[in-house]
């Protein structure tokens, strides 16, 4: 049944994006003028040539390096962050309303005064990225803290736990499970904000390949560099998937 | 906490919450060690607050509860309550022996001795084969069972059950039913149980406590109904106790039609 399942998907997946391509392909060069829509044979040939110049491949690992940092860096203070917040009644009515307000910039607005403060460099590149990463981690630790059923605290205050404990053995293990769907959403955002970290002063990354070639009218390029940041989106979440399923000691904290 | 107390004594127990009437006034009840005291009441009249107050999950308003002369201060592993809300008193990331040990950490030190304890407690419930299982794996009866192993390992004063087999089916619950008492007269622990079902309570009960309806819901007779161990719902000495219940909340029933349910 299972493993039933995971084919169907993979079978409909494969079929949904062949169409797609076979769409664009039938509107390229048809009702949209070429240098618009490039067609996919030519951007396919785009990703051979920049892939033997070794364009391509720089400007991937450049942007996943930037994209994993900053989004190691989020979780980390997110999880803190979002366990004192949801944790401490006291400390979250100071710093609740700062956080909600934070909440809402949009990482791009944020790169002018990155650039102040942290320079040209990869830091503040980084920062931005952690940044939406950590907004996100935040919220969904904070909800886990909060959504522990009642009855669960009930049950630990009948057993004679501390605080602490029933903070270290009840509330982190209930929470875990908002926390690694939270760390799975941030992957996602942390694409979003790279292409928006990017535009400070860059001559590497994928960002700059799609900003670049739009300067230059080499849409193939630009389509590539588009294709990429999707495919190493939804790849990257599919490892922390693959990645989180063989620790059976996180499987624990799944079951729900 | 003193381990030689005689009585769980409730006297003058009035609550209310911030908003709303008062929930239950003037309650007295005295509970003996080894008793199986049944607490019966309509829905709604305040019988999971009244457990919350015993439990120390909430203050009293007024009054105030006691083993022997010690008031008890808010919740501790002296009382240990099994809960009717099945799917979240377990901890869905452990085993059921995990979650049976779980309780033992704090007291026990040797992870054997542990080990052995919670076995002996799941036996006790008949789930000596299910200990691997995680929470998520097991039925609601089967859960049930693990709440009350969990219980007696932790050697409480008294347990305090809130309607804990109301979520399941009829034959389910009966049979749960006769396996509490069966467990009850082979360890004598305290049990404090709440349900609006007559027959549970009186398949069960060497005390019966029966409450009015709310708001303010107070005591209406306490007794002992006097049957022998052996208990049938079909049995002529069953029926009549049954009537008696049913005739004092009939009584009540009549006196206050103003605020029936
Ligand atoms: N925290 C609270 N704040 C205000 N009112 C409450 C609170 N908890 C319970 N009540 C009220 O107290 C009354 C009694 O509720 P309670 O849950 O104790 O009844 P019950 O006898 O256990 O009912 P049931 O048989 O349905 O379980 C209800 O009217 C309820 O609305
Ligand atoms: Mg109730």
């Amino acid at each position: 049944m299972f493993e039933q399942g995971i084919q169907r998907t993979l079978v409909v997946a494969t079929l949904s994006i062949l169409t797609g391509v076979i769409l664009w392909g039938l509107c390229s060069g048809t009702i949209v003028n070429e240098t618009l829509l490039p067609h996919p044979f030519s951007v396919w040939q785009e990703v051979v040539t920049q892939s033997d110049s070794g364009l391509l491949w720089e400007s991937i690992s450049i942007s996943l390096w930037r994209v994993a940092w900053g989004w190691v860096l989020g979780v980390g203070v997110g999880i803190i962050t979002g366990l004192i917040l949801g944790q401490l009644r006291s400390v979250n009515a100071v710093m609740g309303p700062i956080f909600e307000f934070l909440k809402g910039v949009a990482p791009i607005s944020l790169v002018p005064i990155m650039i102040l403060w942290f320079g040209i460099g990869e830091l503040p590149k980084v920062l931005i990225i952690a940044y939406i990463t950590w907004v996100v981690v935040t919220v969904g630790t904070m909800t886990g803290v909060r959504e522990v059923p009642k009855t669960r605290l009930r049950a630990a205050r009948c057993m004679g736990l501390s605080e602490l404990q029933v903070f270290c053995r009840i509330i982190l293990p209930s929470a875990a499970s908002y926390i690694l769907v939270g760390m799975r959403t941030g992957i996602g955002f942390a694409f979003i904000a790279l292409v928006s970290a990017e535009f400070i002063a860059v001559d590497k990354g994928i960002g700059f390949l799609i900003m670049d070639s739009r300067l230059n009218l080499q849409t193939s390029l630009m389509v590539v560099g588009i294709i990429s940041l999707g495919v190493l989106g939804a790849g990257s979440q599919i490892l922390y998937d693959v990645i989180t399923r063989q620790i059976p000691w996180l499987s624990r904290f799944r079951r729900h | 906490m003193q381990d030689n107390w005689k009585q769980l004594k409730i006297s003058g127990l009035s609550k209310k919450f911030l908003r709303g009437p008062v929930i239950l006034s003037d309650i007295n009840l005295t509970v003996d060690r080894g008793a199986f005291l049944c607490i019966l009441g309509p829905s709604g009249c305040g019988k999971s607050t009244l457990v919350d107050l015993i439990a120390g999950f909430e203050p009293p308003s007024e009054g105030v509860i006691s083993f022997d002369a010690t008031p008890i201060r808010g919740p501790g592993p002296d009382r240990v309550v099994i809960f009717q809300d099945i799917s979240n008193a377990l901890f869905p990331w452990l085993t059921v022996l995990e979650n049976t040990e779980f309780v033992l950490k704090n007291f026990v030190r040797n992870k054997n001795q542990r080990r052995d304890q919670a076995m002996q407690a799941l036996e006790l419930v008949g789930l000596g084969g299910d200990t691997q299982k995680f929470p998520s794996e097991l039925s609601g009866g089967m859960k049930q069972r693990v709440q009350i192993a969990r219980g007696l390992v932790m050697d409480p004063h008294v347990l305090i059950m809130d309607e804990p087999f109301a979520a399941l089916d009829a034959i389910t619950r009966r049979r749960m039913q006769y396996e509490l008492k069966d467990l009850w007269e082979r360890t004598h622990k305290t049990v404090i149980f709440v349900t609006h079902d007559i027959t549970e309570a009186l398949i069960m009960a060497t005390k019966v406590t029966i409450l009015s309806s709310g708001p303010g819901a107070h005591i209406l007779d306490s007794f002992d109904p006097g049957l022998a161990s052996d208990r049938d719902p079909a049995d002529a000495e069953f029926i009549n106790a049954y009537r008696r219940v049913e005739s004092l909340i009939g009584n009540e029933h009549n006196d206050s039609e103003s605020h029936a349910e």
